[in-house]
């Protein structure tokens, strides 16, 4: 099974900029966070801010949209399924660790 | 995007009396997703720190630039903030975190021009003052929208655990 991460340009920067790629499970405080990501691949914007209920689509107010969809290794990752995201049609994980990235896909406008 | 947070001011103690030049840190509760983290400054020889409600929604927007899809939004009107925000004088591994966090960070996302020397100075002041405790307390806070609770959290320590990486 495969897993996919969408992030934002912001993110992307950071995670490009060291090596070997992996999600930050650390927030701006350096607090720890979970890190959100579900098992669809989805090429385009709209359909993932639809699907995961994100971005501009978010119920509690618009987000910057996401930018990168990450395919990422669960190796050694501990994980919790929290099913399908309200208002929206893909299932939700989160993680407390770093997964590694695979591969980098930008994501297609709209 | 309208401020649910209020102003407030932060007073921190350690058992011999004003701890001055201890960084405050706030966590904005979520019912939804990742609560938020905010280092607001530094406490000043009387240790008092004034928080003002624009650092905390300051703090909201660049996370939620950074990761839109590992918070939700806080405004007046949705119920994604639970209405509370925790206060507290950071430890000295939570100091080493956020600056670690500084350096991952600061080259894609804004911080204060002071943020580092002060997580620098409030270590150092830390290990000087070795405070067996340190404790907060909350007094000023204006009205908001929404009632909103401040629950100040005290630290037990001993803070000099982490010394050896200073």
């Amino acid at each position: 099974m495969a897993f996919f991460r969408y992030g934002s340009v912001l993110e992307h920067m950071m995670i490009v900029a060291s090596a070997p790629f992996r999600i930050p499970n650390v927030d701006r405080a350096g607090k720890l966070k979970l890190v959100y990501f579900t098992d669809v691949q989805i090429a385009s914007v709209s359909a993932a801010e639809s699907a995961l209920m994100i971005g501009t689509l978010n119920p509690s107010g618009a987000t910057h949209p996401p930018a990168y969809c990450y395919e990422i290794d669960l190796t050694g990752c501990t994980y919790t399924l929290h099913g399908i995201v309200a208002g929206g049609t893909e299932a939700e994980y989160t993680t407390p660790d770093q997964p590694f990235v695979i591969t980098i896909h930008s994501m297609v406008l709209p | 995007m309208t401020t649910p947070f209020p102003n407030f001011e932060v007073m921190c103690e350690t058992d011999e009396g004003a701890a001055s030049g201890i960084p405050i840190m706030v966590t904005i509760k979520m019912n939804q997703r990742n609560d938020y983290h905010a280092i607001v400054g530094l406490t000043d020889d009387d240790g008092k720190l004034a928080v003002d409600a624009d650092v905390l929604l300051a703090e909201v927007k660049t996370s939620l630039e950074l990761f839109p899809g590992d918070y939700m939004p806080v405004d007046g009107t949705s119920t994604a903030f639970a209405q509370v925000l925790e206060v507290h004088a950071m430890t000295v591994s939570e100091i080493e975190a956020a600056l670690h966090a500084y350096d991952l960070w600061h080259t894609v996302t804004s911080y204060p021009p002071d943020y580092r020397s002060n997580l620098e100075e409030g270590f150092k002041n830390l290990l000087q003052q070795s405070p067996r405790s340190l404790s907060v307390s909350i007094s000023g806070m204006n009205s908001t929208p929404k009632p909103v609770r401040i629950k100040p959290i005290s630290i037990p320590f001993p803070v000099t655990a982490a010394a050896h990486c200073a």
